[in-house]
């Protein structure tokens, strides 16, 4: 028998979860087949739903090639102003994204010094995928930055001291212990990461209107010819996203289950 | 040879003082202490894990001070274990092997002997879900071990464990000890754990070894009363020491018995709860001392049992075996006569 504690909060909890997932599928059930079928034959919803995922795929590898070193050093060893690195990285999190795209812009724009930098080796950042990865990687890197951060900190300083005095290097303890009992909470933080990537618009929009994100796409959809034409380019690429990180997480939970 | 010479640390309002040790080849040190004395800071120190403000560990005459943990050769295992939870049983043995880039089919060799040695053959491919607390720690002293270290550092490595499977593994160091006479510091805080593997031991206290010798040595002849206390004399009391008649006698409040000569004034005095025998009646002995006390509390401590007496306020507690218990009927307000000899009384 639940106390009257735990029916309030289940009631509580319960209009959060149906609120969260009611429009979604809503938008995923009023999907008519037909409607369906002429989107996944329009090219340019394909191809910019393939470039959504492969931007953000990009940009959670230069994600996890970068925060999962960081979120070591920040886990496990003490440097100066490491409150302050801290704080930069949660930045992006509660700075507007259309901000965040501003300030991109203001670094990696073409009358800008990272914008003359990167020209060098004719790399722009304007209306490219470049843009596009940049954008990204700046607005979901915190989430796997703390991820890699929270994983590396649960691994215990003991066995780390332990496997230091049998014998291994602090490499050899980082890759062969350390990582290998964090990457489970690492993998899921470079989910988190590409599906926020994958799902980002406002900074995107600043730097690269064209080519076309499909968050962008639905945008330009909904204002150019109303809900009818942008609702199933939404539903197919939440369909899309559904898939995969079910499989991901099926794969990560099979995995575990071996060990 | 290794030694540790003067070593000290400061570790925020902590402080290592000066402290010297020296691992031979077949010594089993105990160190002892309460926790928060600055026994596991020493292990860390030796191990290379902490380094100290001042003072050398030194391996066969070189300064090994600065070195990394990982090039002194010595091997570390823990209370808790510290098994590493990615790796299966043959690979938690075999990580000390790989890390130094052992040829695969050596590998497996040492792994399989060093498992067969400590019976742990059967669970070898298996992860470390669902063994039990003896189960890894054996693997964890196989780990240490297959490496061959020349110093083996145990942190509390039997606490965690139940009193069947810890007497197991007091008896399976006991063994690889005799066989391999590799060096070890063991880190306790029990006694009796330390007095049945340790034939080297160190007592420390807040961050001071205040006295170390054979364990022998320590239980007849206690420097301090905190060293008689560790060991696990109960009657410690703090009193006056006067001398009558030729007869040093130790006065506290009404209570009064006679002590070795020695010292005056005021001082502190153990009667080793073993020494104290209890009799329904004055005893005609030739122990000197006879005190007359009150059955407060019997404490079972198997295989024996501690009966607490009050003396005229002096709480004073003998250790008997369960049958004399029983045959003297000896239950709470029985009165009864303690006597003890002079010569077993330690003066501090």
């Amino acid at each position: 028998m639940k106390t009257l504690f735990e029916k309030a909060f289940v009631i509580l909890g319960g209009l959060l979860v149906l609120f969260l997932v009611i429009p979604l599928i809503k938008m995923v059930a009023s999907l008519d087949f037909n409607v369906a079928r002429k989107v996944i034959a329009d090219v340019e919803v394909l191809q910019s739903i393939s470039l959504t995922l492969r931007a953000a795929l990009y940009a959670t590898v230069i994600g996890i090639v970068t925060g999962v070193p960081l979120g070591y050093l920040l886990a496990k060893k003490a440097f100066p102003l490491k409150n302050i690195v801290q704080a930069a990285v949660d930045l992006p999190v509660v700075v507007p994204h259309t901000a965040a795209g501003i300030a991109l812009l203001m670094v990696f724009g073409r009358h800008f010094f990272g914008g003359k930098l990167f020209s060098f080796i004719d790399l722009s950042f304007v209306g490219t995928e470049a843009g596009i990865v940049i954008a990204m990687t700046f607005v979901s890197a915190p989430f796997l930055i703390n991820a890699a951060r929270d994983a590396f900190a649960a691994v215990p300083a003991r066995i780390e001291a332990v496997a230091r005095t049998l014998g291994a290097s602090p490499f050899q303890v980082f890759w062969r212990i350390s990582l290998p009992v964090a990457l489970r909470g690492i993998l899921s933080g470079a989910l988190l990461m590409w599906a926020r990537g994958i799902s980002e618009f406002g900074a995107i929009i600043i730097l690269t209107y064209h080519p076309m994100v499909t968050p962008v796409l639905i945008f330009e959809r909904f204002e150019a010819y109303g809900l009818k034409f942008a609702y199933p380019v939404a539903a197919l690429l939440v369909l899309i996203c559904l898939v995969l990180f079910s499989l991901f997480r099926f794969l990560a939970s099979r995995r575990e289950k071996d060990k | 040879m290794i030694t540790v010479r003067e070593i000290s640390c400061r570790l925020g309002s902590f402080h290592l003082r000066p402290t010297s040790l020296d691992f031979h080849e077949g010594d089993y040190w105990i160190l002892l202490g309460p926790t928060g004395s600055g026994k596991s800071v020493l292990l860390s120190i030796i191990a290379g894990l902490i380094q100290p403000d001042s003072g050398q560990v030194l391996k066969e005459g070189e300064d090994i001070t600065r070195v990394v943990p990982e090039r002194r050769g010595f091997s570390m295992m823990v209370q808790d274990f510290a098994l590493f939870p990615n790796l299966s049983v043959f690979e938690n043995i075999a990580f000390p092997l790989r890390v130094r880039h052992f040829p695969k089919n050596e590998i497996s060799g040492k792994v399989t002997a060093m498992a067969a040695q400590m019976g742990i053959t059967p669970l070898l491919k298996r992860s470390l879900k669902g063994l039990s607390g003896g189960e890894k720690q054996r693997i964890a002293l196989a780990r240490a071990l297959v490496a061959k270290p020349d110093l083996l550092l145990l942190d509390e490595p039997l606490s965690a464990l139940d009193q069947v499977t810890k007497r197991e593994l007091v008896e399976e160091l006991r063994i690889i000890h005799r066989k391999q006479k590799i060096p070890v510091l063991h880190v306790t805080h029990d006694f009796e754990e330390g007095i049945s593997l340790g034939n080297r031991m160190a007592v420390i206290h807040k961050g001071e070894i205040i006295q170390k010798g054979t364990p022998e040595v320590l239980s007849r002849q206690p420097g301090t009363p905190l060293v008689a206390a560790f060991i696990g004399i109960r009657n410690i009391f703090k009193g006056r020491i006067v001398a009558i008649e030729g007869g040093w006698i130790f006065v506290k409040e009404e209570v009064k018995f006679e002590l070795p000569k020695g010292k005056l004034g005021e001082g502190t005095v153990a009667i080793p709860s073993e020494d104290i025998l209890l009799s329904a009646n004055p005893m005609v002995s030739s122990a000197r001392n006879t005190l007359s006390g009150v059955v407060k509390e019997i404490r079972p401590r198997p295989p024996l049992v501690d009966v607490l007496l009050d003396v005229k306020s002096l709480p004073l507690t003998a250790t008997v075996t369960q049958r004399t218990v029983e045959k003297m009927e000896i239950r709470p307000g029985l009165r009864l006569f303690a006597t003890f000899k002079v010569a077993s009384i330690k003066v501090f």
